[in-house]
């Protein structure tokens, strides 16, 4: 059972809270225990109208009329609902590249999430799919840190932009490497590079710009320490 | 390397578990009337072309940009469903939206 935990001052600003935080309307919980505590209010908030088991009966629905024949496995989380699906035969809904799954994802989302205040995505994942996906990146990403090592720009293949977000993560397992993303549109690739090399042009998916704070900090930490120096 | 050629065949042939589906037609309107806010209004045409069959759907007007979806990401799915859907029947299909007023 989908369940969380909040504190808040008042009960109803818990409540409103856990529901956030659970990306669920408020006719889909109960509000399961109600108790005082020294910050205030401690709510435990479980679902009741579980919205995995919808995009199960969906799923299942449309697999039957695209003629597919596969067992359904939902898990319900605060972000995301993911489906497992397992089955003999599932390449004529993955497709060429995962194009056509990434579409049943578009479409099973868009069905489902109408209606609902807040968004949920649908993530399907046939035969482990995802996982195998994610290993065949890492050697990729290993093969390209190969090749980089030599001082030479690795350019990647087009991918998607999950896949591209992806890169970003695991190039954080090999030290001494950067990742950075160009171009535009459905033009966009991953280049992978020594980070002894000077970063040059090129926009990033990731937070690079975050370097930059830390000197908007300092500056904001003596307007603070004279503030408290000044009374 | 002959014994992989004979394996990737056989897999290429006719899965069991996979039954032809009954029509593409059912299929689309299956899912374009979940995802609008007047299913009653959904009206699901085919037209036999030379090769090529065309699915023409006609929604209420306040429906349009459900089923286009931003920068068409919606309907793009939906061709990209329905065409492997039919493509596994053998069949070739497009979709149109046929509603008379223009979207802004």
């Amino acid at each position: 059972m989908l369940y969380y935990d909040s504190v808040a001052r008042t009960e109803e600003e818990a409540v409103n809270l856990a529901l956030k935080k659970m990306r669920l309307d408020r006719k889909d919980a109960i509000v399961r225990s109600v108790t005082e505590v020294p910050e205030g209010v401690k709510v435990r908030v479980e679902a009741v109208n579980s919205r995995g088991r919808e995009v199960n009966d969906l799923l299942e629905e449309l697999f039957d009329r695209l003629g597919v024949k596969a067992d359904l496995f939902y898990i319900e989380s605060f972000d995301k609902i993911l489906v497992n699906v397992s089955g003999p035969y599932l390449g004529l809904i993955i497709g060429k590249g995962g194009s056509t799954l990434e579409a049943l994802e578009i479409l099973v989302s868009a069905m489902h999430n109408r209606g609902y205040m807040s968004y949920k995505p649908v993530v399907i994942n046939p035969g482990g799919y995802r996982e195998n996906k994610k290993k065949a990146l890492n050697s990729l990403v290993r093969r390209a840190c190969e090749t980089a090592a030599t001082g030479e720009k690795v350019n990647l293949p087009l991918m998607k932009q999950r896949d591209r977000k992806q890169v970003h993560q695991i190039i954080k397992d090999f030290p001494g490497f950067r990742s950075r993303s160009f171009g535009d549109g459905l033009d966009r690739r991953v280049c992978i590079y020594c980070a002894t090399e000077s970063d040059n042009a090129g926009d990033s998916d990731e937070e690079e710009t975050l370097f930059i704070v830390p000197d908007q900090y300092s500056v904001d930490e003596d307007v603070l320490s004279d503030s408290r120096l000044a009374p | 390397m002959f014994n992989i050629f004979k394996k990737n065949n056989s897999n290429s042939t006719e899965p069991e578990n996979v039954e032809v589906s009954g029509n593409i037609a059912e299929l689309l309107e299956f899912i374009v009337k979940r995802l609008v806010d007047y299913p009653d209004d959904v009206l699901i045409k085919e037209v036999q072309g030379e090769r090529t069959k065309v699915l023409e759907i006609k929604v209420n007007d306040a429906d349009m940009g459900k089923v286009i979806g931003k920068k068409g990401r919606i309907i793009k799915s939906l061709r990209i469903v329905v065409r492997a859907a039919a493509l596994h029947d053998g069949q070739s299909v497009s979709i149109e939206i046929v509603n008379e007023k223009e979207p802004e």
